[in-house]
């Protein structure tokens, strides 16, 4: 094994020349568990105390640690540095998160990650006359659908990976999605109908391509792909029956008076 | 899934048709295409084995087919179906494409003129065999 790694870390530029660089940090490989995050920290401890980058509970729980670690959205705590390197390479890149604006080095703003998720009205709305308590099994169909996105910690891995997300500043992206999901499918929520036309535009949901990007970097292994797909079933679903039903109108109608 | 909570369909929401008829359309030139190439290369073939027919495609036969109303219908909706689905792709490529995202109405009228422009072009061509 390796003794040393070089952490390639891309910063923010100074006063005087804004563009962002590449620095590298030669870094110690201290155990096979060392973490891509134990080198930042390490590499702020020992080699440059302005290095700037976000962490909180270091167990993947919390998803602050978002960065882009050679070339893929990952958590900083949860990528084990003797995964990144091989026989061909010492060395690991680690940039900013993607379609996010940087503040410093690898802190980024989510504050358009967030105005994206709210868009959506990701808050459980029961309605004024919601039977307390409602009884959802934990077999029940419904639970079992809403479950894996449930555990969304909304690191942003998704968002930053997402193709779309960069062209188009306004989409809404797959993180406020599987949010929408998770409530559009819970029989306690009745904000449904605004959830769904605010994700029928261009902006929203028909611009998705499925790629299956943010499907592949989700920590939690969230299948966001299938959600969104399954929001699009509904929306067409929803439209089709607008549509016949409108047409049925019209044949009654034409109907002659008694 | 409770209706009353079901989105009512929002007419001219930009995204939902052009997702929905590339997909109809998709569906409809798998049919169509394969339509076209059964009876482009493939329907003299009994023929060809039984040695009444020389060569798979022959022009007499191509012209008597493309005069009737069946196949009139066929080649004017796969010429049709084809532009829209070729052209409808093209534009969501180049609106993921940040200079043209920015003039997305050009993009979309430049493209309609040149799916116009294509159509016309190729309805003359099978017009020949009609008038």
């Amino acid at each position: 094994m390796m003794d040393e790694f070089i952490l390639t870390v891309m910063r923010t530029g100074s006063d005087d020349d804004p563009d962002p660089e590449w620095h590298d940090f030669k870094v110690p490989i201290i155990s096979e568990s060392m973490s891509v995050l134990d080198a930042l920290i390490w590499s702020r401890a020992n080699s440059d105390d302005t290095l700037a980058f976000r962490c909180a509970c270091r167990v993947g729980m919390c998803g602050t640690c978002g960065v882009v670690i050679n070339g893929r959205e990952k958590l900083a705590c949860k990528t084990l540095i003797a995964n990144q390197l091989n026989s061909s390479t010492n060395a690991i890149r680690v940039e900013p998160l993607r379609h996010l604006t940087v503040v410093r080095d690898l802190v980024t703003d989510p504050g358009d990650f967030y105005r994206r998720l709210t868009a959506v009205i990701p808050n459980l709305s029961p309605g004024e006359e919601a039977n307390e308590p409602a009884i959802i099994t934990p077999d029940s169909k419904e639970r079992l659908t809403i479950a894996p996105h449930r555990e969304c910690i909304y690191c942003g891995l998704c968002y930053s990976a997402c193709s779309m997300a960069g062209p188009d500043r306004e989409f809404l992206g797959p993180a406020a999605f599987n949010r929408a999901f998770t409530l559009v499918e819970d029989s306690r929520d009745q904000a449904a109908g605004e959830r769904l036309a605010v994700m029928d535009g261009r902006k929203g949901i028909w611009s998705c391509r499925a790629i299956f990007e943010c499907t592949a970097v989700c920590p939690k292994g969230i299948p966001i792909t299938l959600a969104v797909q399954r929001l699009k079933r509904r929306l067409l679903v929803d439209k089709l029956k607008g549509i016949f039903r409108f047409g049925r109108r019209r044949r009654v109608r034409q109907t002659p008076s008694k | 899934m409770d209706p009353s909570t079901a989105a009512p369909p929002s007419v001219g929401a930009s995204g939902f048709w052009q997702w929905f008829l590339q997909r109809v359309s998709g569906l409809l030139l798998i049919a169509l295409v394969g339509v076209h190439m059964w009876m482009g290369h493939f329907s003299g073939l009994a023929d060809v084995i039984a040695g009444s027919q020389e060569e798979l495609v022959l022009y007499d036969i191509v012209e008597r087919r493309l005069a009737q109303g069946l196949f009139i219908f066929v080649d004017f909706s796969l010429l049709a179906l084809v532009l829209y689905h070729g052209l409808s792709g093209l534009r969501s490529v180049l609106l993921e494409w940040g200079p043209a995202a920015r003039r997305g109405d050009q993009v979309s009228i430049g493209l309609l003129l040149l799916g116009v422009v294509t159509f016309a072009y190729g309805a003359k061509v099978l017009l020949v065999f009609i008038l």
